[in-house]
Protein backbone atom coordinates (compact mmCIF):
# COMPACT_ATOMS: atom_id res chain seq x y z
CA UNK A 1 0.00 0.00 0.00
CA UNK A 2 1.31 3.46 -0.91
CA UNK A 3 2.50 5.57 2.01
CA UNK A 4 0.50 8.79 1.93
CA UNK A 5 1.90 10.14 5.18
CA UNK A 6 5.07 11.60 3.65
CA UNK A 7 6.39 15.07 4.58
CA UNK A 8 5.53 16.26 1.05
CA UNK A 9 1.95 15.08 1.35
CA UNK A 10 1.61 16.66 4.77
CA UNK A 11 2.92 19.95 3.37
CA UNK A 12 0.38 19.80 0.53
CA UNK A 13 -2.44 19.05 2.99
CA UNK A 14 -1.38 21.94 5.22
CA UNK A 15 -1.23 24.30 2.25
CA UNK A 16 -4.73 23.22 1.23
CA UNK A 17 -5.99 23.93 4.74
CA UNK A 18 -4.16 27.24 4.78
CA UNK A 19 -5.69 28.42 1.53
CA UNK A 20 -9.10 28.82 3.12
CA UNK A 21 -7.89 30.83 6.07
CA UNK A 22 -4.89 32.79 4.75
CA UNK A 23 -7.00 35.92 4.27
CA UNK A 24 -8.11 35.73 7.88
CA UNK A 25 -4.57 35.08 9.16
CA UNK A 26 -3.08 37.94 7.14
CA UNK A 27 -5.79 40.37 8.22
CA UNK A 28 -5.36 39.37 11.86
CA UNK A 29 -1.62 40.02 11.67
CA UNK A 30 -2.07 43.43 10.03
CA UNK A 31 -4.79 44.27 12.59
CA UNK A 32 -2.17 43.95 15.34
CA UNK A 33 0.10 46.52 13.71
CA UNK A 34 0.71 47.99 10.26
CA UNK A 35 3.21 45.83 8.41
CA UNK A 36 5.04 45.42 5.11
CA UNK A 37 4.92 42.22 3.08
CA UNK A 38 7.80 40.29 4.55
CA UNK A 39 6.90 41.53 8.03
CA UNK A 40 3.57 39.74 7.66
CA UNK A 41 5.32 36.58 6.46
CA UNK A 42 7.71 36.69 9.41
CA UNK A 43 4.86 37.06 11.93
CA UNK A 44 2.89 34.22 10.35
CA UNK A 45 5.98 32.01 10.64
CA UNK A 46 6.44 33.07 14.25
CA UNK A 47 2.94 31.78 14.93
CA UNK A 48 3.88 28.43 13.37
CA UNK A 49 2.88 28.77 9.71
CA UNK A 50 6.40 27.93 8.60
CA UNK A 51 5.51 26.64 5.17
CA UNK A 52 3.51 29.66 4.04
CA UNK A 53 4.80 30.84 0.64
CA UNK A 54 6.03 34.42 0.72
CA UNK A 55 4.61 35.29 -2.67
CA UNK A 56 1.19 33.92 -1.70
CA UNK A 57 1.13 36.33 1.22
CA UNK A 58 2.17 39.25 -0.98
CA UNK A 59 -0.54 38.38 -3.49
CA UNK A 60 -3.07 38.07 -0.69
CA UNK A 61 -2.10 41.50 0.63
CA UNK A 62 -2.62 43.01 -2.84
CA UNK A 63 -6.02 41.36 -3.14
CA UNK A 64 -7.15 42.45 0.31
CA UNK A 65 -6.00 45.96 -0.57
CA UNK A 66 -7.93 45.94 -3.85
CA UNK A 67 -11.08 44.75 -2.08
CA UNK A 68 -10.79 47.64 0.34
CA UNK A 69 -10.00 45.68 3.53
CA UNK A 70 -6.48 47.08 3.69
CA UNK A 71 -4.95 50.46 3.00
CA UNK A 72 -1.36 50.91 1.92
CA UNK A 73 1.33 53.54 2.06
CA UNK A 74 4.92 53.76 0.99
CA UNK A 75 7.77 54.42 3.39
CA UNK A 76 10.98 55.54 1.65
CA UNK A 77 14.19 53.91 2.73
CA UNK A 78 17.64 55.48 2.70
CA UNK A 79 19.27 52.10 2.32
CA UNK A 80 17.38 50.97 -0.75
CA UNK A 81 13.95 50.58 -2.30
CA UNK A 82 10.86 51.80 -0.52
CA UNK A 83 8.71 49.59 1.68
CA UNK A 84 5.01 49.19 1.06
CA UNK A 85 3.14 49.06 4.34
CA UNK A 86 -0.40 47.80 4.83
CA UNK A 87 -2.90 48.89 7.46
CA UNK A 88 -6.49 47.99 8.28
CA UNK A 89 -9.47 49.94 6.99
CA UNK A 90 -12.76 50.22 8.88
CA UNK A 91 -14.44 47.83 6.48
CA UNK A 92 -11.49 45.46 6.89
CA UNK A 93 -11.92 45.42 10.67
CA UNK A 94 -15.64 44.66 10.30
CA UNK A 95 -14.88 41.83 7.92
CA UNK A 96 -12.19 40.48 10.26
CA UNK A 97 -14.61 40.35 13.19
CA UNK A 98 -17.14 38.53 11.03
CA UNK A 99 -14.53 36.07 9.77
CA UNK A 100 -13.23 35.42 13.28
CA UNK A 101 -16.72 34.55 14.39
CA UNK A 102 -17.25 32.24 11.42
CA UNK A 103 -13.91 30.56 12.01
CA UNK A 104 -14.67 29.88 15.67
CA UNK A 105 -18.04 28.34 14.74
CA UNK A 106 -16.40 26.27 12.03
CA UNK A 107 -13.56 25.18 14.31
CA UNK A 108 -16.03 24.10 17.02
CA UNK A 109 -17.93 21.99 14.50
CA UNK A 110 -14.75 20.33 13.23
CA UNK A 111 -13.48 19.82 16.79
CA UNK A 112 -16.72 18.12 17.72
CA UNK A 113 -16.51 15.85 14.67
CA UNK A 114 -12.88 14.96 15.31
CA UNK A 115 -13.48 14.22 19.00
CA UNK A 116 -16.47 12.06 18.15
CA UNK A 117 -14.36 10.23 15.56
CA UNK A 118 -11.60 9.65 18.15
CA UNK A 119 -14.21 8.12 20.49
CA UNK A 120 -15.39 5.73 17.79
CA UNK A 121 -11.91 4.52 16.93
CA UNK B 1 26.06 37.56 0.95
CA UNK B 2 27.54 39.85 3.49
CA UNK B 3 25.66 43.13 3.54
CA UNK B 4 22.44 44.90 2.71
CA UNK B 5 23.84 46.22 -0.56
CA UNK B 6 24.51 42.69 -1.83
CA UNK B 7 21.04 41.59 -0.77
CA UNK B 8 19.49 44.55 -2.54
CA UNK B 9 21.31 43.70 -5.75
CA UNK B 10 20.15 40.10 -5.63
CA UNK B 11 16.64 41.22 -4.71
CA UNK B 12 16.54 43.65 -7.65
CA UNK B 13 17.61 40.97 -10.11
CA UNK B 14 15.15 38.45 -8.69
CA UNK B 15 12.28 40.97 -8.73
CA UNK B 16 13.02 41.68 -12.38
CA UNK B 17 12.92 37.96 -13.15
CA UNK B 18 9.52 37.75 -11.45
CA UNK B 19 8.29 40.75 -13.48
CA UNK B 20 9.42 39.00 -16.66
CA UNK B 21 7.34 35.99 -15.64
CA UNK B 22 4.37 38.34 -15.34
CA UNK B 23 4.90 40.14 -18.63
CA UNK B 24 1.72 38.68 -20.11
CA UNK B 25 -0.19 40.96 -17.74
CA UNK B 26 -0.87 44.66 -18.37
CA UNK B 27 1.99 46.86 -17.14
CA UNK B 28 -0.11 48.49 -14.42
CA UNK B 29 -1.13 45.10 -13.04
CA UNK B 30 2.52 44.02 -12.90
CA UNK B 31 3.45 47.29 -11.23
CA UNK B 32 0.69 46.83 -8.68
CA UNK B 33 1.63 43.23 -7.94
CA UNK B 34 5.33 43.85 -7.57
CA UNK B 35 5.45 47.26 -5.94
CA UNK B 36 7.77 47.05 -2.94
CA UNK B 37 8.87 43.54 -3.88
CA UNK B 38 12.58 44.37 -3.82
CA UNK B 39 12.53 45.43 -0.18
CA UNK B 40 10.48 42.37 0.84
CA UNK B 41 12.86 40.02 -0.98
CA UNK B 42 15.89 41.78 0.49
CA UNK B 43 14.42 41.36 3.98
CA UNK B 44 13.84 37.66 3.44
CA UNK B 45 17.41 37.29 2.18
CA UNK B 46 18.64 38.98 5.35
CA UNK B 47 16.74 36.31 7.30
CA UNK B 48 18.60 33.64 5.33
CA UNK B 49 15.61 32.57 3.24
CA UNK B 50 16.57 30.98 -0.07
CA UNK B 51 14.96 32.38 -3.17
CA UNK B 52 12.46 30.25 -5.03
CA UNK B 53 12.22 29.79 -8.77
CA UNK B 54 10.97 33.11 -10.24
CA UNK B 55 8.29 31.34 -12.28
CA UNK B 56 6.99 29.52 -9.21
CA UNK B 57 7.17 32.74 -7.22
CA UNK B 58 5.16 34.58 -9.88
CA UNK B 59 2.55 31.81 -9.86
CA UNK B 60 2.19 32.05 -6.07
CA UNK B 61 1.88 35.81 -6.38
CA UNK B 62 -0.90 35.47 -8.95
CA UNK B 63 -2.75 32.80 -6.98
CA UNK B 64 -2.52 34.86 -3.80
CA UNK B 65 -3.88 37.87 -5.65
CA UNK B 66 -6.74 35.78 -7.02
CA UNK B 67 -5.59 36.18 -10.63
CA UNK B 68 -5.48 33.52 -13.28
CA UNK B 69 -2.12 31.81 -13.70
CA UNK B 70 -3.00 30.97 -17.32
CA UNK B 71 -0.73 33.16 -19.41
CA UNK B 72 -3.07 33.00 -22.40
CA UNK B 73 -6.09 34.36 -20.59
CA UNK B 74 -4.78 37.21 -18.49
CA UNK B 75 -5.27 39.94 -21.06
CA UNK B 76 -3.34 43.18 -21.37
CA UNK B 77 -0.25 42.66 -23.44
CA UNK B 78 -1.57 39.21 -24.24
CA UNK B 79 -1.75 37.42 -27.52
CA UNK B 80 -1.80 40.41 -29.88
CA UNK B 81 1.35 41.92 -28.44
CA UNK B 82 3.17 38.60 -28.26
CA UNK B 83 2.21 37.81 -31.86
CA UNK B 84 3.49 41.22 -32.89
CA UNK B 85 6.83 40.44 -31.23
CA UNK B 86 6.92 37.08 -33.01
CA UNK B 87 6.24 38.72 -36.38
CA UNK B 88 9.02 41.26 -35.77
CA UNK B 89 11.42 38.48 -34.82
CA UNK B 90 10.47 36.39 -37.87
CA UNK B 91 10.86 39.43 -40.12
CA UNK B 92 14.30 40.18 -38.69
CA UNK B 93 15.29 36.54 -39.16
CA UNK B 94 14.06 36.50 -42.74
CA UNK B 95 15.85 39.75 -43.47
CA UNK B 96 19.11 38.40 -42.09
CA UNK B 97 18.68 35.26 -44.17
CA UNK B 98 17.96 37.11 -47.40
CA UNK B 99 20.80 39.55 -46.76
CA UNK B 100 23.09 36.57 -46.41
CA UNK B 101 21.93 35.31 -49.80
CA UNK B 102 22.87 38.55 -51.59
CA UNK B 103 26.35 37.41 -52.80
CA UNK B 104 24.77 34.26 -54.27
CA UNK B 105 22.30 36.46 -56.12
CA UNK B 106 25.13 38.71 -57.45
CA UNK B 107 26.96 35.64 -58.75
CA UNK B 108 23.87 34.13 -60.33
CA UNK B 109 22.84 37.27 -62.17
CA UNK B 110 26.42 37.74 -63.46
CA UNK B 111 26.39 34.22 -64.81
CA UNK B 112 22.97 34.66 -66.45
CA UNK B 113 23.99 37.99 -68.05
CA UNK B 114 27.20 36.40 -69.37
CA UNK B 115 25.23 33.54 -70.93
CA UNK B 116 22.66 35.88 -72.46
CA UNK B 117 25.46 38.06 -73.92
CA UNK B 118 27.08 34.95 -75.36
CA UNK B 119 23.80 33.89 -76.91
CA UNK B 120 23.25 37.36 -78.44
CA UNK B 121 26.82 37.95 -79.67
CA UNK B 122 27.45 34.48 -81.09
CA UNK B 123 25.58 32.63 -83.74
CA UNK B 124 22.39 31.36 -82.35
CA UNK B 125 22.36 27.65 -81.92
CA UNK B 126 19.06 26.25 -80.75
CA UNK B 127 20.58 22.87 -80.02
CA UNK B 128 22.72 24.30 -77.24
CA UNK B 129 21.28 25.05 -73.87
CA UNK B 130 22.00 28.39 -72.27
CA UNK B 131 25.07 27.05 -70.48
CA UNK B 132 28.16 27.52 -72.60
CA UNK B 133 26.73 30.09 -75.00
CA UNK B 134 30.24 31.38 -75.73
CA UNK B 135 30.99 28.19 -77.66
CA UNK B 136 34.59 28.01 -78.78
CA UNK B 137 35.41 31.41 -77.27
CA UNK B 138 35.49 30.12 -73.75
CA UNK B 139 38.36 32.36 -72.60
CA UNK B 140 36.49 35.42 -73.81
CA UNK B 141 33.39 34.09 -72.03
CA UNK B 142 35.33 33.77 -68.77
CA UNK B 143 36.70 37.33 -69.16
CA UNK B 144 33.22 38.69 -69.81
CA UNK B 145 31.89 36.74 -66.83
CA UNK B 146 34.57 38.25 -64.53
CA UNK B 147 33.77 41.75 -65.78
CA UNK B 148 30.02 41.27 -65.35
CA UNK B 149 30.55 39.73 -61.93
CA UNK B 150 32.58 42.78 -60.88
CA UNK B 151 29.76 45.09 -62.04
CA UNK B 152 27.18 42.91 -60.32
CA UNK B 153 29.05 43.07 -56.99
CA UNK B 154 29.55 46.84 -57.22
CA UNK B 155 25.87 47.30 -58.02
CA UNK B 156 24.87 44.96 -55.19
CA UNK B 157 26.97 46.83 -52.64
CA UNK B 158 25.43 50.10 -53.70
CA UNK B 159 22.00 48.61 -53.15
CA UNK B 160 23.00 47.47 -49.66
CA UNK B 161 24.41 50.89 -48.84
CA UNK B 162 21.28 52.59 -50.11
CA UNK B 163 19.16 50.20 -48.11
CA UNK B 164 21.13 50.82 -44.91
CA UNK B 165 21.12 54.55 -45.42
CA UNK B 166 17.41 54.46 -46.15
CA UNK B 167 16.81 52.54 -42.91
CA UNK B 168 18.88 55.00 -40.90
CA UNK B 169 17.16 58.01 -42.43
CA UNK B 170 13.74 56.50 -41.81
CA UNK B 171 14.58 55.71 -38.21
CA UNK B 172 16.08 59.14 -37.63
CA UNK B 173 12.97 60.85 -38.97
CA UNK B 174 10.73 58.64 -36.87
CA UNK B 175 12.70 59.19 -33.66
CA UNK B 176 13.09 62.92 -34.22
CA UNK B 177 9.40 63.10 -35.09
CA UNK B 178 8.53 61.24 -31.90
CA UNK B 179 10.22 63.93 -29.83
CA UNK B 180 9.05 66.84 -31.92
CA UNK B 181 5.38 65.86 -31.87
CA UNK B 182 5.01 65.57 -28.12
CA UNK B 183 3.53 69.03 -27.93
CA UNK B 184 6.88 70.72 -27.52
CA UNK B 185 6.86 71.65 -31.23
CA UNK B 186 4.03 72.12 -33.66
CA UNK B 187 3.95 71.67 -37.41
CA UNK B 188 4.56 74.93 -39.17
CA UNK B 189 5.94 76.76 -36.16
CA UNK B 190 8.96 78.94 -36.73
CA UNK B 191 11.45 76.66 -35.05
CA UNK B 192 13.36 75.82 -38.21
CA UNK B 193 12.38 72.16 -38.04
CA UNK B 194 10.39 70.21 -40.54
CA UNK B 195 9.17 66.71 -39.96
CA UNK B 196 6.54 64.24 -40.93
CA UNK B 197 3.22 64.59 -39.13
CA UNK B 198 2.51 60.89 -39.54
CA UNK B 199 1.99 58.74 -36.43
CA UNK B 200 5.29 58.30 -34.63
CA UNK B 201 4.56 56.27 -31.54
CA UNK B 202 6.28 53.00 -32.26
CA UNK B 203 7.01 50.09 -29.98
CA UNK B 204 10.70 50.49 -30.57
CA UNK B 205 13.16 53.10 -31.74
CA UNK B 206 16.66 54.46 -31.85
CA UNK B 207 17.67 55.35 -28.31
CA UNK B 208 19.23 58.78 -27.82
CA UNK B 209 21.67 59.50 -25.01
CA UNK B 210 19.65 60.61 -21.98
CA UNK B 211 22.61 61.22 -19.67
CA UNK B 212 22.30 64.59 -17.96
CA UNK B 213 18.52 64.74 -18.03
CA UNK B 214 16.58 64.69 -14.79
CA UNK B 215 14.20 61.86 -14.04
CA UNK B 216 11.42 64.45 -13.99
CA UNK B 217 12.16 65.25 -17.64
CA UNK B 218 12.37 61.59 -18.52
CA UNK B 219 9.07 60.85 -16.84
CA UNK B 220 7.39 63.76 -18.62
CA UNK B 221 8.62 62.41 -21.95
CA UNK B 222 7.41 58.91 -21.15
CA UNK B 223 4.00 60.13 -20.04
CA UNK B 224 3.63 62.26 -23.15
CA UNK B 225 4.45 59.26 -25.35
CA UNK B 226 7.65 60.75 -26.75
CA UNK B 227 9.57 57.75 -25.45
CA UNK B 228 7.54 54.71 -26.21
CA UNK B 229 10.03 51.99 -25.35
CA UNK B 230 10.44 50.62 -21.85
CA UNK B 231 12.84 52.40 -19.54
CA UNK B 232 14.13 51.07 -16.27
CA UNK B 233 15.74 53.26 -13.65
CA UNK B 234 18.38 52.01 -11.26
CA UNK B 235 20.06 53.76 -8.37
CA UNK B 236 23.64 54.31 -9.47
CA UNK B 237 24.99 53.63 -6.00
CA UNK B 238 22.88 50.71 -4.79
CA UNK B 239 21.72 49.45 -8.22
CA UNK B 240 18.25 49.15 -6.71
CA UNK B 241 15.50 49.22 -9.28
CA UNK B 242 13.63 52.50 -8.89
CA UNK B 243 11.25 52.12 -11.80
CA UNK B 244 8.16 51.47 -9.71
CA UNK B 245 8.97 54.21 -7.22
CA UNK B 246 9.38 56.70 -10.02
CA UNK B 247 6.11 55.71 -11.64
CA UNK B 248 4.19 55.85 -8.40
CA UNK B 249 5.26 59.36 -7.44
CA UNK B 250 4.80 62.73 -9.19
CA UNK B 251 7.44 63.71 -11.74
CA UNK B 252 8.28 66.85 -9.81
CA UNK B 253 9.60 64.71 -6.93
CA UNK B 254 12.53 63.73 -9.11
CA UNK B 255 14.00 67.07 -10.14
CA UNK B 256 17.20 66.31 -8.29
CA UNK B 257 17.54 62.80 -9.63
CA UNK B 258 19.78 62.90 -12.69
CA UNK B 259 20.55 60.25 -15.30
CA UNK B 260 24.29 59.69 -14.92
CA UNK B 261 24.78 56.54 -16.96
CA UNK B 262 22.99 54.73 -19.73
CA UNK B 263 23.37 51.30 -21.21
CA UNK B 264 23.34 51.05 -24.99
CA UNK B 265 22.67 54.60 -26.21
CA UNK B 266 22.34 54.88 -30.00
CA UNK B 267 21.01 51.32 -30.18
CA UNK B 268 17.69 49.99 -31.31
CA UNK B 269 15.30 49.17 -28.51
CA UNK B 270 12.32 46.95 -29.27
CA UNK B 271 11.83 44.41 -26.55
CA UNK B 272 14.82 45.16 -24.34
CA UNK B 273 14.28 47.99 -21.87
CA UNK B 274 16.64 50.95 -21.82
CA UNK B 275 18.63 50.90 -18.58
CA UNK B 276 19.33 54.25 -16.91
CA UNK B 277 21.36 54.78 -13.76
CA UNK B 278 20.39 57.77 -11.68
CA UNK B 279 21.73 59.66 -8.70
CA UNK B 280 21.07 62.86 -6.82
CA UNK B 281 22.48 65.91 -8.59
CA UNK B 282 21.85 69.59 -9.10
CA UNK B 283 18.24 70.72 -9.31
CA UNK B 284 17.00 70.54 -12.88
CA UNK B 285 16.06 73.96 -14.12
CA UNK B 286 13.75 72.82 -16.86
CA UNK B 287 10.02 73.10 -16.71
CA UNK B 288 7.27 70.92 -18.00
CA UNK B 289 6.48 72.15 -21.52
CA UNK B 290 3.08 73.71 -22.01
CA UNK B 291 1.33 72.08 -24.91
CA UNK B 292 -0.45 74.99 -26.54
CA UNK B 293 0.47 76.12 -30.00
CA UNK B 294 0.29 79.81 -29.12
CA UNK B 295 3.01 79.52 -26.51
CA UNK B 296 5.29 77.11 -28.31
CA UNK B 297 7.86 79.67 -29.41
CA UNK B 298 8.23 81.31 -26.02
CA UNK B 299 8.19 78.10 -24.05
CA UNK B 300 10.81 76.22 -25.96
CA UNK B 301 12.35 74.66 -22.90
CA UNK B 302 15.80 73.44 -22.12
CA UNK B 303 14.31 69.98 -21.98
CA UNK B 304 13.26 70.16 -25.59
CA UNK B 305 16.57 71.58 -26.69
CA UNK B 306 18.61 69.01 -24.87
CA UNK B 307 16.49 66.12 -26.06
CA UNK B 308 16.48 67.33 -29.65
CA UNK B 309 20.20 67.96 -29.57
CA UNK B 310 20.69 64.45 -28.29
CA UNK B 311 18.49 63.04 -31.02
CA UNK B 312 20.36 65.03 -33.63
CA UNK B 313 23.65 63.98 -32.08
CA UNK B 314 22.57 60.35 -32.06
CA UNK B 315 21.34 60.59 -35.62
CA UNK B 316 24.52 62.19 -36.82
CA UNK B 317 26.69 59.67 -34.98
CA UNK B 318 24.74 56.85 -36.56
CA UNK B 319 25.03 58.52 -39.96
CA UNK B 320 28.79 58.83 -39.43
CA UNK B 321 28.95 55.17 -38.52
CA UNK B 322 27.05 54.29 -41.68
CA UNK B 323 29.41 56.44 -43.71
CA UNK B 324 32.37 54.65 -42.22
CA UNK B 325 30.76 51.31 -42.95
CA UNK B 326 29.92 52.20 -46.52
CA UNK B 327 33.42 53.60 -47.09
CA UNK B 328 34.99 50.41 -45.83
CA UNK B 329 32.63 48.40 -48.05
CA UNK B 330 33.62 50.42 -51.08
CA UNK B 331 37.29 49.67 -50.48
Amino acid sequence: MRNVNTPQNRAVERSQLLKGVLDLAVLAVVAEQDAYGYDVVRKLRTYGLNDVAEASVYGTLRRLFSTGYLSSYVVPSEEGPHRKYYGMTAIGREWLVEQQSQWIDFRNVIDAIIKNDEGVS
Amino acid sequence: MSNISDHLKVAAVFAESVRRELRHLPADAVADLTDGLESDIASSLLDGVKLADPAEYATDLLRGAGLSVDKQSTGGRSVVSENYDRILAAFAKAKTFTTGLAPAWWLTRAWVVTQVLGWVLNDSDDTRVLVGQWGEEKILGVAVFIAVLYLSVVLGRREVKKSRLRNVITLSVVVAGAFLTTGQFQPGSNQGFSYSASPVTLPCGLVPNFVGLSVMEMKNMQESGAVSYAIEYYDKETTANMTQTIWNQPATDFRKLIVVEQENPSQMSCTTPVILYVEEGAVATTTVPVQTSSTIASQLSTTTSSVVSRVVSTTSSVAKQVNRTTTSLSR
